[in-house]
């Protein structure tokens, strides 16, 4: 593999493939293990919240919805390293070693080389397109970009809004600001137990005076 | 004899209108008030039946329940005023809300003044077993036979002098004033607040009693009465947290006689 163009190691002569020694100089490798980190977070975190899903008793809403935010952070965190690396991973071209056993393992390279999308990631480009309502063949690229950035605006708006109401939200329990998500469920615990009823008498002694008169 | 499946728990005073708000709005059924006056009676110890401990005996000798709806507006402090639930807390005093002389002429049937509802409410004549033992329960199951006295014949007919052909005195007396829900799949969830009518006094002071339960017509009807555990313990679960429903320890449940030359198992 190389990158940024530079071409290394040479493809070489059927005959002396074995002694040429493999230059990884040009890999990405910095790149390449950022993004990998960060998307196996994300996986561990996705298929957690599936199996919490899938369970017959679903968690406690805010166990989550705390979830739910740490796959967000990942998600963005995937998507940040991915655009910091964009101009490297751009330019990176992916080719198999003259060493590799093309024949014996042909399916695992096509797969690793592919470059289309593979069908269930179309549908789900298909479907986003559909879900935004946006028609983009007979909308012009001008329109488009103005709907996106009616989008965005209210996007921020909304979430200043919301900013602006946890804040409040927040002075009134008299609490410092709860980021941590150990935090948010301690708060809400505290928030509502001036609500929960309290327990004045033993439910036994009411039904033993109520079952056999003793009082 | 129906199986009655229930789960208990108790909220403050102060908790009663979150609680109703609580109830109607996740439920959508409104509050019913009611009052119940339940007289319970024992085997008559002038007979001396061999006292021993009846209990894993084949033959158990147990207290029997005769209660009746009560009129609402028999209940003192009430005249004039609107019933509906938000009369409960206003009857959220120690002393017991109604005259015992007024209880004592049901019992014997001597009341002057008719008022219909008492004359035309019927008397339930119910004998209740010690609930299901079992450490893996999750609602608590009881044994009830009911029936009901439609009418007691003869000189003097009253309900004392039908229990008493029975071999049966009067042992106490308690009245219940609560409102109830009525849930789908035929769940009950009442609210209650008992007074004992010898000391007058209230037996669930600060708070009120919670029950919620289910019947099942028929101990073999198995299918009925694990659709009603199923849904006590859905109802348990959207309450969980907020009010914590529980099974009671059986033995506070146990209308058996206990007799003090043994003891109790």
């Amino acid at each position: 593999m190389s990158a940024n163009g530079t071409i290394n190691p040479k493809p070489a002569n059927s005959g002396f493939q074995n002694d040429i020694k493999t230059d990884y100089h040009g890999i990405p490798s910095q790149a390449l293990d950022a993004v990998r980190m960060r998307l196996a977070q994300l996986i561990h975190s996705l298929k957690r919240i599936r199996d919490e899903l899938s369970k017959p008793e679903l968690p406690q809403w805010y166990s989550l919805q705390s979830q739910l935010n740490i796959t967000l952070q990942q998600l963005l965190s995937v998507t940040s390293t991915l655009e910091h690396f964009q101009e490297t991973l751009d330019s990176s071209i992916v080719y198999p070693l003259p060493q590799f056993p093309t024949t014996s393992h042909e399916n695992l390279l096509t797969t690793l080389l592919r470059k289309k999308y593979t069908p269930e990631v179309d549908d789900w480009l298909k479907a986003s397109r559909e879900a935004s309502e946006i028609d983009v063949k007979s909308l012009t690229e001008k329109k488009i970009k103005e709907i996106l950035q009616t989008d965005r605006d209210i996007t921020k708006s909304a979430l200043e809004i919301f900013s602006k109401e946890y804040e409040q939200y927040n002075e009134k329990t008299g609490k410092e600001d709860a980021d941590d998500d150990s935090n948010m469920i301690v708060d809400e615990e505290d928030r509502y137990s001036h609500y929960k009823p309290t327990k004045p008498f033993e439910v036994e002694n009411v039904l033993s005076y109520m079952y056999s008169g003793k009082l | 004899m129906v199986q009655q499946l229930s789960l208990f728990s108790s909220i403050n005073d102060e908790a009663y209108d979150l609680f109703l708000a609580t109830m109607t709005t996740s439920f959508g059924t409104a509050p019913i008030m009611f009052a119940n006056l339940s007289t319970v009676w024992k085997p008559d110890p002038n007979y001396e039946v061999a006292a021993t401990n009846t209990k894993n005996q084949l033959i158990e000798q147990t207290r029997i329940k005769v209660s009746k709806n009560m009129p609402m507006e028999m209940i003192t402090n009430i005249n004039g005023k609107i019933i509906d639930y938000k009369l409960l807390p206003t009857l959220n005093t120690d002393t017991l809300p109604i005259d015992p002389i007024l209880i004592d002429k049901i019992i014997n049937n001597q009341l002057t003044t008719s008022i219909d509802s008492v004359s035309s409410s019927n008397w339930a004549f119910a004998i209740s077993d010690i609930p299901a033992a079992g450490s893996n329960r999750k609602v608590s199951m009881q044994t009830i036979t009911e029936s009901i006295i439609l009418e007691t014949a003869g000189p003097n007919a009253s309900l004392n002098n039908f229990m008493k052909e029975l071999y049966y005195v009067s042992e106490y007396q308690y009245l219940t004033i609560g409102v109830k829900f009525h849930l789908r799949h035929n769940i009950i969830v009442e609210l209650q607040k008992v007074w004992d009518v010898n000391s007058k006094s209230q037996v669930t002071k600060n708070g009120y009693l919670i029950k919620t339960y289910t019947n099942a017509n028929k101990s073999t009807n198995l299918d009925q009465i694990n659709h009603g555990e199923q849904q006590l313990l859905n109802l348990q679960k959207d309450l969980q947290g907020y009010v914590d429903l529980k099974i009671p320890d059986r033995k506070s449940m146990d209308s058996r006689m206990e007799y003090d030359n043994n003891q109790s198992i």
